[in-house]
């Protein structure tokens, strides 16, 4: 298989389905040169964005298609991961789809749930909801790429910072 | 990163109960954990620490579950701990920025004192 060449999975909307995904998705940035610690925001985006799916966009039906193509991405010498996840929902208004304030002020407040849209925002380079022109459903772009080396003090580098898109 | 088996054990402690859960937590699962803790929760527990120590994995939808525990525990005023988050699972509850709402401690130990 070429390095480069794209991974394309398409699995039922089961949630016993999501581990697979999981596995996949760490695999293949890994391969792309991903540390762990970006792997693992990425797994968790991609498990977010597919949970939402299962439960708002299939109504918790577990027949339906998900579709996942990984790729790997170059960007000013640093090197990444695009994941394309299309679905079959009906089209929505993707204005629609906000986080809300992951934690508000008083502790009291917090709701259970309705967490994953802020997840996946904080959790990768780029991210994009779109109407699929393709065929009816929705198609979600994620971006992650690979983080500088730590710098001395422990923190991430102002390249990181700057390159936060 | 096949989903290992789930396991949730309970034991009494002297002010409370300790729940012991291992195995990813996602969609897939988490609906059994929130059955776990509610009927757990059914009664009044002054203290409920839950030991994460074999959880390497976690979504929102565990975390939720864990917040709807904390708000049951809030309003009794009674408290919750978690601890022994694994890094994955920390990691959820900073992006989340949970983790300065919950008690987290590193060891079962420092759990009984929080």
């Amino acid at each position: 298989m070429a390095d480069h060449a794209p991974i394309s999975i398409r699995i039922d909307s089961d949630p016993v389905h999501l581990c697979v995904v999981r596995s996949a998705v760490e695999t293949a940035a890994s391969r792309f040169g991903l540390p762990q610690h970006d792997c693992d925001r990425l797994v968790l985006a991609v498990d977010e964005a597919m949970t939402n799916i299962i439960r708002h966009g299939y109504g918790g039906r577990d027949d339906r298609s998900i579709w996942v193509t990984l790729s790997r991405l170059a960007r000013n010498g640093q090197t990444g991961i695009e994941v394309v996840i299309d679905d079959e929902t009906e089209q929505i208004d993707t204005g629609l789809i906000k986080a809300k304030p992951l934690v508000p002020a008083n502790p009291d407040e917090i709701t259970p749930g309705g967490l994953g849209v802020g997840i996946i925002e904080q959790s990768v380079d780029h991210h994009a909801y779109q109407r699929r022109t393709d065929a009816t459903g929705l198609r979600l772009t994620l971006q992650k790429f690979a983080s500088p080396p730590p710098t001395n003090d422990g923190g991430p580098s102002k390249t990181s910072l700057s390159a936060k898109a | 990163m096949a989903n290992s088996p789930m396991t949730i054990t309970s034991s009494p402690l002297d002010d409370g109960q300790m729940v012991q859960v291992t195995g990813d937590i996602d969609y897939s699962r988490s609906s059994e954990l929130r059955v776990e803790l509610m009927g757990l929760l059914g009664r009044p527990v002054a203290r409920l620490i839950i030991d994460l120590v074999g959880v390497n994995y976690m979504d929102s939808s565990g975390v939720a579950v864990l917040v709807e525990a904390l708000q049951i525990q809030r309003k009794r005023n009674q408290k919750l701990v978690l601890c022994n988050l694994q890094p994955k699972v920390k990691g959820i509850f900073e992006i989340a920025r949970l983790n300065t709402v919950f008690t987290l401690t590193d060891s079962v130990e420092l759990a009984k004192g929080a």
